[in-house]
Order: C-alpha cells, then structure tokens, then sequence
C-alpha cells in the first residue's frame, strides 16, 4: 500500500489491505491481532507502529518521499480463508466489488497481456 | 467454459495484472469478447491478497466468500509442446526456447474437470479444499518476500507516476526478494524488452531464469 505520510485512515488501510484496525485490535477475515493503543486514534492509524506490530514491512523512498506498506510476513500469503474484500476498476470503466458476487460460486483467474 | 457452467452458478472473473493500465490488455478483452466480470488490476493488488506469483492463476470462492482453493494454475485445456518439431533452419535463440517450451506443465484438463466435479458437488467436490488447507497450500511470506510485495509496489507506482528509471531500483529488490515470483520478474522485464529477453537493466530473463529452474517447474502440478 503507497502513503505519502505515515498517518492513515483506518477505512483506507481496510480497503487496500482487508485489515480491519480498532483501538486494541486488527482483524482480516477470523483472524483477530492485538495492537497497543497508540496504533489508532480516531480512526486515524500510525502506520508505522502497525507495521511493526503486523510485521509488515515499509519501505521508503527518500526522493519521492513515499512509503510501501507490505502485507505482514511470517506464515502464508492467506492468514484465513474468508475472501479478502476486492474493488477494482472494470474495464467498461464501472467499478468491480467481490462482495456482489457472493451467494454464487467464483472463479477467480489472474491473467496478463505481458 | 464459461457459458457451460454459469448457469449451474459459477462466475468466472478476469483479473489484469497489468501495470500498464487498461491500454495494456483492453484489446485482448475485446478479441475474447469477454461476457463475464473482466477487472484491472495496475497495482497487482491481487498477487498480494491471494499469493499469485505467476499467470494464469486461478482462485475458487464459494457462495459464502470462504477460498475453497487458493492460487494455482489455471488453463481451460491441456497444452503439450513435448512433440513441436524443431525445423533445421530455426535461430539458435528459437530453439532454446521451443525446447523450454517442451517441457512447460499446462495441465487443463485436470483443473476444469476439478471445477465441474465443483460446481456439480460443491462442498462435498473432493476439490474443495478445507479452511486450513486453504492457508497451507497458499504461498509462504518470509520477511523478503512481504519485503518484496512492498518493492514491487513502489516500482509501479513510481513506473506508472512516469518515473520510469526510478522504479528500476525498487522491481530489482523485489526480483532480489522474491526470485520465483514470476509476475514481478515478467511485469518488469516487459517494460524494458515485451519479448522478455536479455537487456542491461535487469539481471535475469525469461530464458535463462525459466532454465534455471527447468521448465517442467515453471507451472506446478495439479494437485488434486
């Protein structure tokens, strides 16, 4: 996830990542963390403390004076099984959201022009 | 397939991994005439939510959102280049990659049998994977590689904000990172040469990396 500063709505890291960050806690799926309550306050996350704490890396670049926040390490690429939540441009240039797909079997495939 | 199945409550959707923007695939969309959802995907969100690390991959979610069968190759049909001819007049670098080609695993029979015996069993499929084996067989994230999703990231941002040569840095840490993560290597690679040969800003190749690992590796078996 690209921040241009390290403070960052809770809504935004949701919808990028699947966390859902609270005061005491972040959870994706059944998966619940504890986080010290510093993390989050008033929705607003320091992304830098949640990084530590979900082991996700940040990465800066000094020139452009960006970060990337990487998924958190350790364990596997899904920490549950529960679909992560998934909006994306379609390309009739509407708007894809996963959730409205539900109730019907999915397959997802990822392909490339590349 | 398609047209076969979504009656009996399977929807297909097409995801883009294409930093390029929807310029870079729209015309193959419009060539397959596509009926079903077809998404684009710049920031390969979607490598990093389900652990894709190279295309065609396919991911099923049943009617209640749960992965029943996380990333893994997914062809409509089998393809065998074990028997392509290689005429005598063929370039040297055409026969080196005719001969990689030969042994290349593209098992779609199997996968699409497995999604019918899905779509007709559902749960009770022996396909449909269990919530914990969902997340083993999903792909492992070490330091490096959550690192290197990170790399990536910033590269195409700074690629598609136009900072082309900036970006270079951060794919090579991710190639650095991740080795056998196959779409950061081919996306990169791409933009430099599409034929994804040999040039001087990257390290590797398709050839010569897909070598050294055997072809016969470069899509896993099904795994049933």
């Amino acid at each position: 996830m690209i921040l241009e500063k390290l403070r960052v709505s809770a809504e935004e890291i949701e919808q990028r990542t699947g966390w859902k960050i609270e005061e005491l806690q972040a959870c994706r799926g059944d998966v619940c963390v504890p986080i010290s309550p510093e993390t989050c306050s008033d929705s607003l996350v320091d992304a830098s403390l949640l990084a530590e704490q979900l082991r996700m890396p940040l990465v800066y670049n000094e020139q452009h004076r960006i970060y990337s926040l990487g998924p958190e390490a350790g364990g596997r690429a899904l920490s549950s099984a529960v679909a992560p939540p998934l909006v994306l441009p379609d390309m009739r240039g509407g708007t894809f959201d996963l959730r409205f797909l539900l109730g019907q079997k999915i397959l997802l495939v990822a392909w490339a022009s590349w | 397939m398609r047209t076969e199945l979504k009656p009996k409550g399977l929807e297909v959707v097409t995801v883009a991994l294409d930093t390029g923007g929807p310029e870079a695939c729209r015309q193959y969309v419009l060539d397959a005439d596509a009926q079903h959802p077809s998404v684009i995907d710049e920031a390969h969100v979607v490598d990093e939510l389900f652990g894709i690390v190279n295309v065609p991959n396919g991911v099923w979610i049943d009617e209640e959102g749960m992965i029943v069968r996380p990333a893994e190759p997914a062809w409509t049909r089998t393809i065998d280049y074990s028997n392509v001819p290689i005429p005598e007049d063929t370039p040297p670098e055409r026969v080196e990659l005719i001969e990689l080609a030969r042994g290349l695993r593209i098992e779609g029979d199997a996968y699409v049998s497995a999604i019918r015996d899905w779509v007709a069993k559902g749960s009770a499929s022996r396909f449909a994977l269990t919530p914990d084996e969902v997340i083993a067989r999903s792909h492992p994230r070490s330091q490096e590689i959550a690192t290197a999703a990170a790399q990536f990231e910033l590269g195409q941002h700074l690629h598609r904000a136009g900072f082309t040569e900036d970006a270079v840095f951060h794919f090579r840490e991710a190639h650095r990172l991740h080795p056998s993560n196959w779409t950061y290597k081919r996306q990169a690679w791409s933009f430099i040469d599409p034929k994804q040969g040999p040039t001087p800003v990257y390290d590797g190749n398709w050839t010569d990396d897909v070598k050294s690992i055997g072809s016969e590796n470069y899509y896993p078996a099904f795994q049933p």
